[in-house]
């Protein structure tokens, strides 16, 4: 079957099985290997990306169900110049160790932002509840949302 | 002339951290070749049995199927291990675990090799199986291994400990029990490789490199200069991404077929087959004064050893020199156990042995503080180990012994912060453990070794064959040169992680790469700076002892004006027929722990920390919310302080689960809970505020003073909270997990 969306801003279009997943047709069809599979089960967040601006884990969905969508992977987060303000947030904070979960990381706090720009901690530890991490004990990964919505708000003046 | 540091102790961004922010970081499994095959690996369903017939007819002429492999088809050694070579590739006689692998595929797709997996059938002879260690080391328990069940016994003996207790005032007397937990890294591991005429390259992450090299070259039956192993980016490690994995079949299924191939374990594999922490149970005994000096400690312990001997030595070593914990005592005596069983393969995590001990030693001081009316903090104060002190070991520290200056600002910390009154059904409450940590490889004299290359325009290669597994060795190592070499981290470029190309620089382990390996790095930078100096001194035309190296280059106080570059350095040494590269080589002075005794000197650093946890507990429903952790830690010095603090707060992360939440749930050799959804590991949910509280009590041997923090951070988290919990509640718990289920049944029998 033949399926069609806008990953990154562009336009692609496919033809898959139907039993195709998001996560095999972002990595294994579009090449972009940013999205990373952790556990094949929705439960680590590892995979996550945006579909039409929510969070989801690709590693659930199947490609035709985001026939027509508008997908952001990690390759997409920032300007081609410069860094999201999300990721240079990460940067400063040292919020990244085996960078395994960080693509997913990066864009559920892009979602939560998006919805909510200026979280709680709480909100924050909730909006990324969702995505498991072995290295950082989470502690520089809130601290760079916090920071990140901070340099955000500035931006937007 | 010494200036002060420019990069030391900054938290100077990861060199690796654009390319993991933008999704450009490239693992195992995003490596691809043209006309690759996908591997599947048929496991044993059965936890002990012996292997009649393979039946592979039906799997060979499946469409897509390219070749399958059974142990015969192995051309060099089926057997790998790290201290025995006790563990087969392919299974050919026996199986010893749920998840013993016996049949390899290679096909076309991944579809097809897992479709041949299952047209595979395998005749077996069950044998009986044996699931824990004291059922192994029964005097009648079936043979696991043709030597015996026995996988680890050895002792440690400091003195009597009998004469201890005959002159103790107080002795106390508890056992205590830890579970098996999983490394649970996000990356569940993968291999790739390739193979151009007799040479083979495998691509996979380890955190032992040259260790996997040589098996996998054994393994092939090749000489290995044949083999190139080359380490990608690694999504996590702790102790983990060493021994029998992806790659070994990579490189199997690429030697016999001339094609490349790939292998990606799925999360369940990931949790049936790799190493685990070993369980333990310890009978411990502590003997003591009134006055709260303690005489003596026996310790008894024996652990799962699972099915293959892997690191089991090591883990009980570590554990046995640390049983005693961070005091000093006159009369020490332990038995350190592990047996084979058939439950699945244990080995190295994140402090090995040493968080199990730590439970037993920190309970026993809040019960002994307990017993004698004593303050937690002045117990260990009084008993903790200072400068002169003898450890269990025999060994004398003289230098770098932070313990006290950690006890105090913990004490400090929670005194300035107080206690939360009681929530509704919560109750709140601190509680303290303390811990030494013996850096690098018991005994291992073995040399890290590093290489530094000056280039003609004035930068320079660092070649460094361990590997960053995500802990940030990487960015250590590049601030190292940096700082001795007087330029910006963005000069240097880090050849890491290839057998072909870098030295054997050490193991990703035993928290030894900052130590270690960073001691090594910075001779060669020290050795490589002689070299230039002296060129830039004919240069000059001055003596070579008074020059000063800035960002510039060299010069001479006396015409700061007049510099050499290195360029102009690197380009005089070519001159005289030089070579601008220089090697550093750096073994800790330490001795074997005798092997009747235990004793001698087996580190050449200890880290030490004493770390606060405040619990609320529910007391009706028994959760416990751990709400503050205070980590005081005596790191040596501060290399990076992003790394440090990360080190630490995700070491307390994975000591929460310990404490609260993991366990692999083994019944009959089955792991019940291999998946994120059944396991817990910690969500942002569920960790604490941490505190990093940094103590610098400089190592000399060690790089700029540093010691190492990877593993020291998870030992005293799970016994801060389990000390925190019996203050909250009056309920000493001595096993772990805790989970809420337990505590509340054990509220409700109170």
């Amino acid at each position: 079957m033949k399926v069609r969306m806008r990953v990154n801003g562009n336009q692609v279009e496919r033809e898959i099985p139907p039993d195709r997943l998001l996560i095999d047709f972002i990595r294994e069809d579009l090449g972009l290997m940013g999205t990373k599979e952790g556990c094949s089960e929705g439960e680590c967040g590892a995979c996550t990306v945006l579909m039409n601006g929510k969070a989801v884990v690709s590693c659930l969905i199947p490609a035709f169900r985001a026939d027509g969508a508008e997908i952001l992977t990690v390759e997409g987060v920032a300007d081609e110049a410069k860094l999201h303000p999300i990721q240079q947030a990460f940067l400063e904070a040292g919020a990244v160790q085996c960078g395994y979960c960080t693509s997913g990381m990066v864009l559920s706090a892009k979602a939560l932002l998006d919805e909510n720009p200026e979280p709680t901690v709480e909100e924050v530890k909730k909006g990324i509840s969702g995505n498991l991490c072995r290295c950082t004990g989470y502690t520089k990964i809130i601290r760079a949302v916090q920071m990140a919505a901070e340099k955000i708000r500035k931006e937007r003046g | 002339m010494t200036e002060p540091c420019q990069l030391i102790g900054m938290p100077v961004p990861r060199v690796d951290i654009l390319n993991k922010l933008q999704g450009k970081a490239s693992y195992a499994e995003d490596i691809s070749f043209p006309g690759m095959l996908y591997l599947k690996v048929l496991r044993s369903d059965r936890p002990h049995a012996r292997i009649l017939k393979i039946h592979t007819e039906k799997a060979e002429v499946h469409p897509g199927v390219v070749a399958v492999f059974t142990a015969k088809d192995i051309p060099g050694r089926n057997r790998v291990g790290l201290t025995i070579k006790d563990q087969p590739v392919l299974c050919d006689d026996k199986v010893r675990f749920i998840g013993d692998p016996v049949v390899l595929v290679a096909a076309e797709t991944v579809q097809a090799a897992e479709a041949a997996v299952q047209l595979i059938r395998i005749d077996y002879d069950d044998l009986p199986g044996i699931f824990s260690p004291e059922a192994a080391l029964a005097p009648d328990a079936a043979k696991i291994h043709e030597t015996g069940n026995v996988l680890v016994d050895r002792k440690l003996i400091k003195g009597d400990f009998e004469q201890a207790v005959e002159q103790a005032e107080v002795v106390i007397r508890n056992t205590y029990r830890t579970g098996t937990v999983h490394h649970a890294c996000l990356e569940s591991g993968a291999g790739v490789a390739t193979c151009d005429g007799d040479k083979v390259t495998v691509w996979m992450p380890s955190k032992e490199l040259f260790t996997d090299h040589q098996e996998i070259a054994a393994l092939l039956g090749l000489p290995p200069e044949n083999v190139r192993a080359i380490c990608p980016e690694v999504g996590g490690a702790f102790g983990d991404k060493r021994g029998l994995a992806p790659g070994y079949y990579a490189a199997l299924a690429s030697f016999k077929t001339k094609r490349p191939s790939k292998m990606v374990f799925s999360r369940e594999e990931c949790s049936l087959v790799t190493v685990k922490r070993h369980a333990f149970t310890i009978d411990y005994t502590t003997a003591a004064k009134k006055d709260g000096r303690i005489l003596g400690v026996k310790a008894d312990m024996v652990s799962d050893g699972g099915a293959y001997a892997f690191n089991s030595f090591a883990v009980l070593t570590k554990a046995m020199i640390h049983a005693a914990g961070p005091y000093e005592i006159p009369h020490v005596f332990v038995r350190a156990r592990a047996a084979y069983t058939n439950n699945p393969i244990t080995g190295a995590m994140r402090g090995l042995g040493v968080p199990a001990v730590a439970l037993a030693h920190e309970s026993q001081m809040d019960i002994l503080a307990e017993t004698l009316k004593m303050d937690p903090f002045e117990i260990r104060l009084k008993n903790g180990l200072k400068p002169g002190a003898l450890t269990a070991t025999g060994q004398r520290l003289d230098n770098s012994i932070g313990l006290t200056e950690t006890l105090e600002k913990v004490q400090g910390e929670i005194s300035r912060r107080g206690t939360p009154v009681p929530n509704g059904s919560k109750r709140y409450s601190w509680g303290v453990a303390s811990m030494f940590y013996g850096i690098g490889v018991p005994g291992s004299a073995k040399p890290s070794i590093s290489q530094l290359e000056a280039t003609d325009a004035g930068d320079f290669v660092l070649f460094v064959g361990s590997v960053d597994v995500g802990q940030g060795s990487s960015t250590l190592f590049t601030q190292i040169v940096a700082e001795v070499l007087r330029c910006e981290a963005e000069k240097i470029r880090l050849i890491t992680g290839d057998t072909d190309r870098c030295p054997n620089t050490g193991s990703s382990g035993a928290s030894q790469l900052t130590y270690v390996a960073g001691r090594s790095v910075q001779m060669a930078a020290q050795n490589l700076k002689t070299l230039l100096q002296r060129a830039a001194a004919a240069i000059l035309a001055k003596p070579e002892e008074g020059l000063v190296l800035d960002r510039e280059g060299f010069y001479h106080p006396a015409n700061p004006g007049r510099r050499v570059s290195m360029a102009q350095a690197v380009k005089r040494l070519k001159e005289e027929g030089l070579s601008p590269a220089a090697e550093g080589r750096f073994a800790p002075e330490v001795t074997l722990p005798d092997k009747e005794t235990g004793q001698g000197a087996p580190n050449g650093t200890y880290a030490f920390a004493t770390q606060g946890a405040l619990v609320g507990v529910d007391m009706d429903s028994g959760e416990v919310e751990v709400v503050s952790l205070v980590a005081s830690h005596d790191v040596g010095r501060i290399i990076n302080l992003h790394g440090v603090e990360g080190q630490i707060e995700g070491s307390v992360s994975m000591g929460v689960g310990y404490a609260l939440t993991e366990e692999l749930v083994i019944k009959e050799g089955a792991i019940k809970n291999p998946r994120f959804g059944e396991y817990f590991i910690p969500t942002a949910l569920d960790v604490p505020e941490v505190a990093s509280l940094l103590v610098e009590a400089a190592e000399p041997s060690g790089p700029f003073g540093a010691k190492g923090v990877g593993e020291p951070a998870i030992v005293p988290t799970a016994p801060a909270i389990l000390n925190a919990i019996h203050a909250a509640t009056g309920i000493r718990v001595k096993e772990i997990p805790l989970t809420s289920e337990k505590l509340w049944m054990l509220l409700k029998k109170r």
